[in-house]
C-alpha cells in the first residue's frame, strides 16, 4: 500500500473504460461534423454553385435611404435627392482595364478617375464595387444599361445624396455626414458598400444608427460575365427613421443676430417647463452643405485650423468658468446645509485673508455689510467667499450637479462636454493633487476648476426658476415607442431658500444697484430675472483695465436668466461672450434681446411636427 | 499489491532518453495541421506570406519548442506547480473584470504596455492541471463520495462564474465541458451526470432570461440565419455559401472564387476553414478534420500508457481542450451552433489560442515522456 489507500490498477481500469467512452464521444462529434460537411458541399453543393463552371453566387447589399430631419415647424433640414451612380464590381469585371475603356465610349472618365477607380480596386476587397461615376443622368443611365451585356460587372445604383436646408442657423445642431474612415470589427456590413455614409457631427451623428436604417440584400446567381442568371432572395431594405428637432429654423436665424457682433459667443435657450431646447447659437457657425458638397482640402484646414474654429459647437462643447453665474449654486448649498440663513451677513472691506493670500472681491472698496439679497444682487465676492469656506467644495460641487452641472444631458448630440464640478475627490483623481482651502473660495464663485456649458447654465437656470429637475430635449426619433414624457420631479429644494434666491435674482434685473439692469424687458406681462457674470481668464484683467489688454486676456462676459409671465417661469437661458469684458453690460443685454424675440415667437405654443410615413 | 512497479527506485530520465520517449507520431500530425494553417492563411492574403502565413508559421516553430522544453522538464514541477499555478490564473481572470480592456462588447483582456493577453486562454489549461493534481492526490474509492465532488465543481464553477461575468459565453461553456469531462474520466459515477444533464435542461429557460441581448440574438439567428443575411446571420450565411460552392473537390489552392469572404472580417481567424473548405472541397475538409480526430485518438492512447492519475488526466485533458476548439469552431462555420468566437487550432491565425494548444500539449507530452512512473505516497500531500 503505497498509494493512498487506493488500487491504481482499479483507477488505470476505470480510467481505460471512460476515456473510451469520451473517445466515442469526439468521434461521433466528429462524424456529425463531417455528415454536416457532406449536406453542405456534396448535397446542397449543386444548390450553390456551378450548373456551368464559374456560375457563383453574389450577396449584395441594397442601401438603405438616410432619414430626414425637421425642425419643430416641419421644415425640412436635412434630406436626399436620389442621384444615379456607376459602380463597377472588380471580381465580376474580370480584367478591369478593358472594361473601363469599353465604358469610356459610353461615358466620358477622365484619366485622373481611371486611376483612382485602378487604384481603390487594387486596395480594396474584389467583391466590394467601386464608385466610377456619381450624379448620373438619366439618358447616361439608359445608355449603360442597355450595353450590360459587354461590360460585366458594371452596374447603374440608385444612391441617395444628402442635402442641407437650414443654412448656418442650424449647422451646429444638424451636423453633417462623410464617409467610414475606419470600421469597426462589429460595424453592420452596410458601412462597408462603396459611398456609405455616416453622420460626423449633430443629430447627424448622434441619431446615426436610427436615420441610417439597415440594408436589404439580394441574393443572385450570377455568370462568368457578372450577368444575373437567376435571383435566389431578396430582403428590402429598411429606410431611416425620420428625426425632429425641437428648434425652429426662424426662429434660430433671427436669434443668430444677436451674436453676429461678437467675435466668439454662445448662447442656450430651453423651455423652462418642458426642457425642450428653444435655442442654440454657437458663433461662427457653418453651413454644412458646403462640408457634404465638397471642401478643398485648404479650405478645410483653413476651418479647423483656426482658434475660431466653427466647427466647434460652443454651445454645448464649450466649457467655461461660470464666474458669478454660479453664485446661486453656492447660496443654495450652504442655505440648504444650514451654514448660514437668509438674514446673516458678513461684511465686504474689499478683500479677505485666507493663508496668508489675499482674495479679492471685484468692488475693491467694498460692498460693506451685505446679507444674501444684497450679495447676489450687487454680486459681493467677499460674501460668497465666506459661505463657500463655511459650507465647503465638496458640497458646493454637489448642488451644482443637483442643478444640472457636471454631467452630460441626454441631448442625442455627441461629444457635448460635462464641464466640471470640482472637489476633492476629483481632483486627486484628475490632477493627482490635494486640495487646497483657497481652491473652496475660488469654487464658490464660479471661477478655479469650475467649468460649464452654455446648455447647462440654462438648465441650471431654469431649474432655479422653477425648482424641478428640468432635463433638456432636442431630438425626437420619430418611429420609435413615443416616451410619454413624464414631468420633471422636484429637487427637493426648501420653497424658502428657492424664493430667496429667485427674489434676489429678480432683483439683478430690476431693483437699483443690481447688476444686471441691462437685461431688464419692456415688455408687459412678463419680468426678467437673472445673474451676471464675469469670468476671469487671467489673473491680470484684475489688475488692468480692459482697454490695455489683449483681447484673449480679456474677461468672459455671461448672463444668466429666465422670464416669467402670470402662469411663471417661461424660458431660460445663457449667454457666453468670450472675451466680451463685463457680464451686466456686454451679455445681459444680448440674452433680453434673445429672449425677448423668443417671447414674441412663443415656439413652445405650437405643438412638435410630426411627419408621416415616407412616400417611397 | 502491484503498484511497486510503477514507481520509484529508478535513475532520473537523461535528456536523450526522453527525447526518445516523445511521441513523434503526435508532432507529426500538428506539423500537418499547421501546415494546412499557413498554406489558407497565404491564400486568403491573396497569395502572400505577409501579413500573416509568415508569422503563424513562427509562432507555430516557436511552439514546437516550447512543446520539446515542456517534454524534457521534469514532471514533478508541473505537480506542484498545479495548484498555485491556478490560483494565480484564476486571480487574473477576477483582475480582468477591474482592470480589463474591452474589446467588441465584453472584457476579455488583461493589458501591459502593448502586449495584452486574455488569461481565460491559460485557465483552459491550469484548470485541467489543477483537477488532474487533485484526482492525483485523492484515492480512487473518495472519487464518488458527495463531499469529495465539492472541491473539483468550486475549482470549475469559479472560472466559469468569472468569464460568464466577462461575459464570454463561448469560454465559460469550454470551462465546464472540459472539467466535467475530467471528472468523468477520474471516475466519478455515471449517475452524477445523468442527473446534472437532466436538470440542466430543465435550467434553459432559466439561462435564457440571464443572457445578454447580443448572446440572445446569436441564438435566434442561429436557429434562423436566413431571417437577415445581411445582419447578424450575415457570417453564417457567407460562409455556407463558400462552403457549399466548394462542392466535393474545391476549386483548388487560391481558386476561391468565392471571395465573398472578403466581406468576413474574420477570414483569417475564425472562419480560416471555410476558406479551406471552398478550396479544397469535402475531401479536403473531411481530410483536416480526419487530422483532429487521429491527433486526439493519438493523445488519448497515450494517456492509457500512463502509470499515474496526474498524467492521464493531464493528456486527456489537453485532448479535449483540442477536440472541443475544432468541434465549435467548424460546427460554428457550418451553422450547426451559434457564433461564439473560438479559434481553429493550429489554423486559425492569432498567437494565443496557438500558446494555449501548444502548451497544452506539451505538457501531456511531459506526463507521456515520464509515463512508466507513479508517484511515491509520501511525495503529494493535499496541497503541497
Amino acid at each position: 500500500m503505497f498509494l493512498r489507500g487506493s488500487d491504481p490498477d482499479k483507477s488505470r481500469r476505470q480510467f481505460t473504460r471512460r476515456a473510451a467512452l469520451i473517445g466515442g464521444l469526439q468521434a461521433a462529434g466528429f462524424s456529425l461534423l463531417a455528415g454536416r460537411l457532406y449536406q453542405l458541399q456534396v448535397m446542397d453543393g449543386r444548390l450553390y454553385a456551378p450548373l456551368a463552371d464559374d456560375n457563383r453566387i453574389t450577396v449584395q447589399a441594397i442601401a438603405p435611404l438616410r432619414g430626414r430631419i425637421f425642425d419643430r415647424s416641419g421644415k425640412i433640414l436635412s434630406d436626399n435627392i436620389e442621384t444615379f451612380q456607376l459602380q463597377i464590381v472588380p471580381a465580376l469585371a474580370g480584367k478591369l482595364e478593358p472594361v473601363l475603356d469599353a465604358l469610356a465610349m459610353l461615358h466620358p472618365i477622365d484619366a485622373q478617375t481611371r486611376a483612382e477607380v485602378l487604384a481603390r480596386a487594387k486596395r480594396q476587397a474584389k467583391s466590394v464595387p467601386v464608385i466610377v461615376a456619381d450624379g448620373l443622368d438619366w439618358q447616361a443611365t439608359a445608355r449603360i444599361n442597355m450595353h450590360a451585356a459587354l461590360l460585366p460587372g458594371v452596374a447603374t445604383v440608385i444612391a441617395g445624396r444628402r442635402r442641407y436646408h437650414g443654412g448656418m442657423a442650424m449647422g451646429h445642431l444638424v451636423g453633417y455626414v462623410g464617409p467610414v474612415e475606419r470600421f469597426a470589427l462589429d460595424d453592420p456590413p452596410m458601412l462597408r458598400l462603396p459611398g456609405a455614409q455616416i453622420g460626423k457631427a449633430g443629430v447627424e451623428a448622434g441619431a446615426d444608427v436610427h436615420l441610417r436604417g439597415r440594408a436589404g440584400a439580394v441574393r443572385r446567381e450570377v455568370d462568368a460575365r457578372g450577368r444575373v442568371v437567376r435571383e435566389l432572395g431578396r430582403r428590402e431594405p429598411q429606410h431611416g427613421g425620420d428625426v425632429v428637432v425641437t428648434l425652429d429654423t426662424a426662429l434660430q436665424d433671427v436669434l443668430r443676430t444677436h451674436l453676429e457682433p461678437f467675435r466668439r459667443a454662445a448662447a442656450a435657450v430651453i423651455d423652462a417647463q418642458s426642457g425642450d431646447v428653444v435655442s442654440l447659437i454657437s458663433h461662427p457657425g457653418y453651413d454644412p452643405t458646403a462640408l457634404v458638397e465638397g471642401i478643398s482640402r485648404r479650405a478645410w484646414q483653413k476651418m479647423v485650423g483656426r482658434k475660431d474654429d466653427p466647427l466647434i459647437d460652443r454651445a454645448t462643447q464649450g466649457q467655461y468658468p461660470p464666474g458669478s453665474t454660479f453664485k446661486m449654486v453656492t447660496a443654495l448649498a450652504a442655505l440648504e446645509h444650514g451654514v448660514v440663513t437668509t438674514r446673516d451677513s458678513f461684511t465686504c472691506s474689499g478683500a479677505v485673508e485666507l493663508g496668508g493670500q489675499k482674495f479679492r472681491c471685484w468692488n475693491r472698496s467694498g460692498h460693506g455689510p451685505c446679507n444674501l439679497h444684497r450679495a447676489l444682487k450687487e454680486s459681493c465676492d467677499v460674501y460668497f467667499y465666506e459661505i463657500a469656506q463655511r459650507v465647503g467644495a465638496s458640497r458646493i460641487a454637489e448642488m451644482g450637479r443637483r442643478l444640472g452641472l457636471g454631467q452630460l444631458h441626454p441631448l442625442g448630440l455627441p461629444s457635448q462636454k460635462a464641464g466640471v464640478m470640482p472637489d476633492p475627490d476629483w481632483k486627486r483623481g484628475a490632477l493627482g493633487k490635494p486640495w487646497y482651502d483657497g481652491e473652496t473660495l475660488h469654487a464658490g464663485i464660479g471661477q478655479g476648476y469650475v467649468l460649464a456649458t452654455p446648455l447647462q447654465l440654462a438648465v441650471m437656470t431654469a431649474r432655479l426658476a422653477t425648482g424641478r429637475a428640468v432635463t433638456p430635449t432636442l431630438a425626437v426619433e420619430i418611429g420609435q415607442q413615443p416616451e410619454p414624457r413624464p414631468a420633471a420631479k422636484p429637487l427637493g429644494l426648501s420653497s424658502r431658500h428657492l424664493s430667496a434666491v429667485q427674489r434676489a435674482m429678480r432683483a439683478v434685473v430690476n431693483e437699483p444697484g443690481g447688476t444686471g439692469k441691462a437685461a431688464a424687458i419692456a415688455h408687459s406681462g412678463f419680468e426678467m430675472a437673472g445673474k451676471t457674470g464675469t469670468s476671469q481668464v487671467t489673473r491680470l484683467s484684475g489688475l488692468r483695465s480692459p482697454e490695455t489688454l489683449a483681447w484673449h486676456h480679456r474677461d468672459h462676459a455671461l448672463f444668466v436668466g429666465y422670464v416669467s409671465d402670470a402662469s411663471g417661469p417661461r424660458y431660460a437661458g445663457a449667454v457666453v461672450i468670450e472675451h466680451g469684458g463685463s457680464g451686466g453690460k456686454v451679455a445681459a443685454p444680448v440674452l433680453r434681446d434673445i429672449l425677448e424675440d423668443v417671447i414674441a415667437a412663443e415656439p413652445s405654443a405650437r405643438p412638435l411636427f410630426r411627419p408621416g410615413a415616407r412616400a417611397t | 499489491m502491484s503498484g511497486s512497479t510503477h514507481w520509484g527506485g529508478r535513475l532520473p530520465l537523461t535528456i536523450g532518453q526522453k527525447l526518445q520517449r516523445i511521441h513523434w507520431p503526435v508532432i507529426g500530425i500538428l506539423c500537418v495541421i499547421a501546415g494546412v494553417g499557413v498554406a489558407s492563411l497565404y491564400s486568403v492574403a491573396d497569395g502572400s506570406i505577409t501579413p500573416w502565413a509568415e508569422r503563424h508559421a513562427l509562432r507555430f516553430l516557436l511552439g514546437l519548442g516550447l512543446i520539446f522544453w515542456l517534454a524534457i522538464s521534469p514532471r514533478e514541477f508541473w505537480v506542484g506547480f498545479a495548484y498555485p499555478a491556478y490560483l494565480v490564473v484564476l486571480a487574473l481572470l477576477g483582475a480582468v473584470l477591474f482592470l480589463g480592456v474591452e474589446g467588441g462588447g465584453a472584457i476579455r483582456w488583461l493589458s501591459f504596455g502593448d502586449m495584452r493577453f486574455q488569461p481565460s486562454e491559460l485557465m483552459k489549461i491550469t484548470l485541467v492541471l489543477a483537477l488532474a493534481r487533485y484526482y492525483q492526490w485523492l484515492p480512487v474509492e473518495d472519487v464518488s463520495k458527495p463531499q469529495w465532488l465539492v472541491p473539483p465543481l468550486l475549482m470549475i464553477a469559479l472560472p466559469v462564474a468569472l468569464t460568464l461575468k466577462q461575459p464570454d459565453l463561448g469560454t465559460a461553456v469550454l470551462f465546464a465541458v472540459v472539467g466535467l469531462g475530467l471528472m468523468f474520466m477520474a471516475g466519478v459515477n455515471f449517475l452524477y451526470f445523468a442527473g446534472a444533464g437532466l436538470a440542466s435542461v430543465a435550467s434553459l429557460p432559466l439561462i435564457w432570461a440571464h443572457m445578454h441581448d447580443y448572446q440572445r440574438r446569436r441564438v435566434e439567428v442561429f436557429l434562423n440565419p436566413d431571417a437577415d443575411p445581411l445582419g447578424a446571420g450575415y457570417h453564417i450565411t457567407q460562409s455556407k455559401i463558400a462552403l457549399g460552392s466548394g462542392g466535393v473537390s474545391g476549386k483548388g489552392f487560391m481558386q476561391g472564387t468565392q471571395s465573398q469572404l472578403d466581406f468576413l472580417p474574420e477570414k483569417h481567424t475564425d472562419f480560416i476553414f471555410t476558406t479551406f473548405g471552398e478550396e479544397w472541397g469535402f475531401v479536403g475538409a473531411v481530410f483536416l478534420l480526419a487530422c483532429f480526430v487521429v491527433l486526439v485518438m493519438m493523445l488519448l492512447i497515450m494517456a492509457l500508457s500512463c502509470a499515474s492519475q496526474f498524467a492521464r488526466l493531464t493528456i486527456a485533458g489537453a485532448a479535449l481542450v483540442v477536440f472541443l476548439y475544432a468541434f465549435i469552431n467548424v460546427a460554428m462555420v457550418t451553422g450547426l451552433v451559434p457564433v461564439v468566437g473560438v479559434p481553429l487550432p493550429l489554423v486559425s491565425y492569432g498567437g494565443t489560442s496557438m500558446l494555449t494548444v501548444m502548451l497544452g500539449i506539451g505538457l501531456a507530452m511531459c506526463a507521456y515522456v515520464h509515463r512508466g512512473r507513479g508517484f511515491r505516497r509520501l511525495d503529494l500531500g493535499a496541497f503541497f
